[in-house]
């Protein structure tokens, strides 16, 4: 025998094994199994390990690049809060593509009704919503206030966003003449707020624009100033902040530069007058002189020794000439 | 007759190849076929025997697990899962049952002494029963079963590493080593030249 005969004796030998007949299993006595148990339990196929260890890995790769695509173009990075009368919330990707523009009130509403902003960069938006503003009568040269209000998950973007949508805004309302009155500010989410926000029908920025009106105003309640249009508060907001106050100081200013260019004659006249009347003006003269000495010009000129009058009015040049100088 | 005298004590040619066996065979066991029952044992009674006979090395027992198999299927082919690899599922079954019985003999494949020569005195020839004994002696578990699979039951490599869950170059592998070792044993025992 080679080897090559040994797979042959193998079968041989086992051919002439016993082994149970067929009509005799078919006759035996069975019962139908409810379920499969542990002897006629089928295997599940098994996946070859190289495409068990694919899969995961495959999965693993979707999911991360699902993630950095939501990351980038569908999760909110921006929220910009645009104001006037209508209140429109306007959210953006972190490419500063908005992702969706909702009305806040029913003016806001009524506003972005049947136009889509989905997609578009950020200040085109808000240059496209500015003009629907002035198209509607809600910005005009008279009502020019806007107010608007950022958040952002990056903070060192707001800055430059802030710059970048009031550009867009101005841009938008110089051809028709409207120089807007931006008010800028920086949003705080706070959850008391949006909900201060939502039943006095404004949006966060604006109620967070009118907290800070409320802490130094007592005269209005909440929902007083809710009520009030953007520009009523932002002079109620200038008035508390003191620029009434400043006005006066302009007006000083200028009471000031009027006094130096007109009335320094008058009063001249005036404290001569009082020299007259009064004998121990003396100093008053003095000082009076001083000054006449001080811008004298010719030696020549007689100082007045606070006599007549009259010698001054016939002089009035001397006075003419002091003013001069 | 001529064909099996000719080929008589010579390397066949031609090996038996198993039947294929596909899942609409077993669905029909399940609704009480008898023809397609004696169908089954016909193409895969043989690859069973083949099996259980790697797996418990004693004739008497492997007879009684063909049995308890083929009874099994009967009982349970209604409740069979079509996955296109019946004779798989057959198998494992004869897997089960060879385990339950050797667990209640308690006796491992590797105790198994087969002492009793008288086991295999159905095989007339001496060399035929000598090199069956030897194979079932020294072969390690799954060298048995990829060689009585392969030459008894018929069965391609291929089906052998689809049916018992294993890759197809490690079956070639093992069924060379496998007959390489038998080989070397029969030399060693003057029974090849």
């Amino acid at each position: 025998m080679n080897k090559r005969e040994i797979p042959a004796a193998l079968r041989r030998a086992a051919e002439q094994l016993p082994m149970p007949h067929s009509q005799e299993l078919w006759e035996m006595p069975v019962s139908k199994q409810t379920e499969l148990d542990y002897i006629t339990a089928q295997e599940l196929p098994q996946v070859p390990t190289r495409r068990r260890a694919f899969l995961p890995a495959l999965t693993c790769c979707i999911v991360l690049l699902f993630f950095g695509w939501f990351w980038q173009y569908r999760m909110v990075e921006t929220t910009v809060f645009l104001d006037v009368n209508p209140s429109i919330q306007i959210t953006a990707n972190r490419r500063d593509r908005v992702l969706e523009v909702t009305g806040l009130n029913a003016d806001g509403r009524s506003l972005i009704e049947g136009q889509v902003f989905s997609g578009l960069p950020l200040p085109t938006v808000l240059g496209q919503l500015a003009d629907t503003l002035a198209q509607r009568n809600y910005l005009t040269p008279e009502k020019s206030t806007v107010l608007l209000t950022v958040q952002s998950r990056r903070q060192s973007h707001v800055q430059e966003l802030e710059s970048l949508l009031s550009s867009s805004i101005q841009s938008a309302l110089e051809p028709r003449k409207i120089a807007p009155a931006i008010i800028l500010q920086t949003y705080e989410e706070d959850a008391s707020l949006q909900q201060a926000a939502s039943q006095q029908q404004v949006s966060p920025g604006k109620m967070q624009y009118i907290r800070q009106i409320l802490e130094e105003e007592d005269d209005y309640s909440l929902e007083e100033l809710a009520s009030m249009s953007l520009e009523d508060l932002r002079r109620l907001a200038q008035k508390e902040a003191g620029d009434d106050w400043e006005e006066d100081d302009d007006l000083e200013e200028e009471d000031r530069e009027d006094w130096d260019s007109e009335d320094q004659e008058d009063d001249w006249h005036a404290s001569q007058s009082e020299k007259d009347t009064d004998d121990g003006g003396q100093e008053d003269e003095d000082s009076d002189r001083s000054d006449d000495l001080e811008e004298e010009d010719d030696p020549d000129e007689e100082i007045p020794s606070g006599e007549d009058d009259g010698e001054e009015d016939e002089d009035p040049d001397d006075s003419e000439e002091g003013d001069d100088n | 007759m001529l064909l099996f005298c000719a080929v008589q004590g010579t390397y066949s040619p031609r090996r038996t190849t198993l039947p294929e066996i596909d899942d609409s065979l077993l669905i029909r066991v399940g609704e009480d076929d008898r023809d397609a029952f004696e169908e089954l044992y016909r193409k895969s009674g043989r690859a069973v025997y083949a099996f259980a006979l790697s797996l418990l090395k004693n004739p008497d027992d492997t007879q009684d697990i063909v049995q308890e198999t083929f009874l099994k299927i009967r009982g349970a082919a209604h409740l069979y899962r079509p996955m296109g690899k019946p004779m798989a599922w057959i198998l494992t079954i004869a897997r089960n049952l060879c385990n339950s019985r050797l667990r209640q003999s308690a006796l491992s494949v590797e105790d198994c002494k087969m002492e009793d020569s008288l086991q295999f005195s159905y095989v007339t020839d001496p060399t035929d029963r000598l090199v069956l004994e030897s194979a079932l002696r020294i072969l390690g578990e799954e060298e048995r079963q990829i060689l009585l699979l392969h030459c008894v039951a018929g069965m391609k490599h291929r089906e052998i590493a689809q049916d018992l869950g294993m890759p197809l170059s490690t079956v070639l592998s093992r069924y060379n080593r496998s007959l390489k070792k038998l080989r070397n044993h029969l030399t060693a025992q003057g029974v090849l030249s």
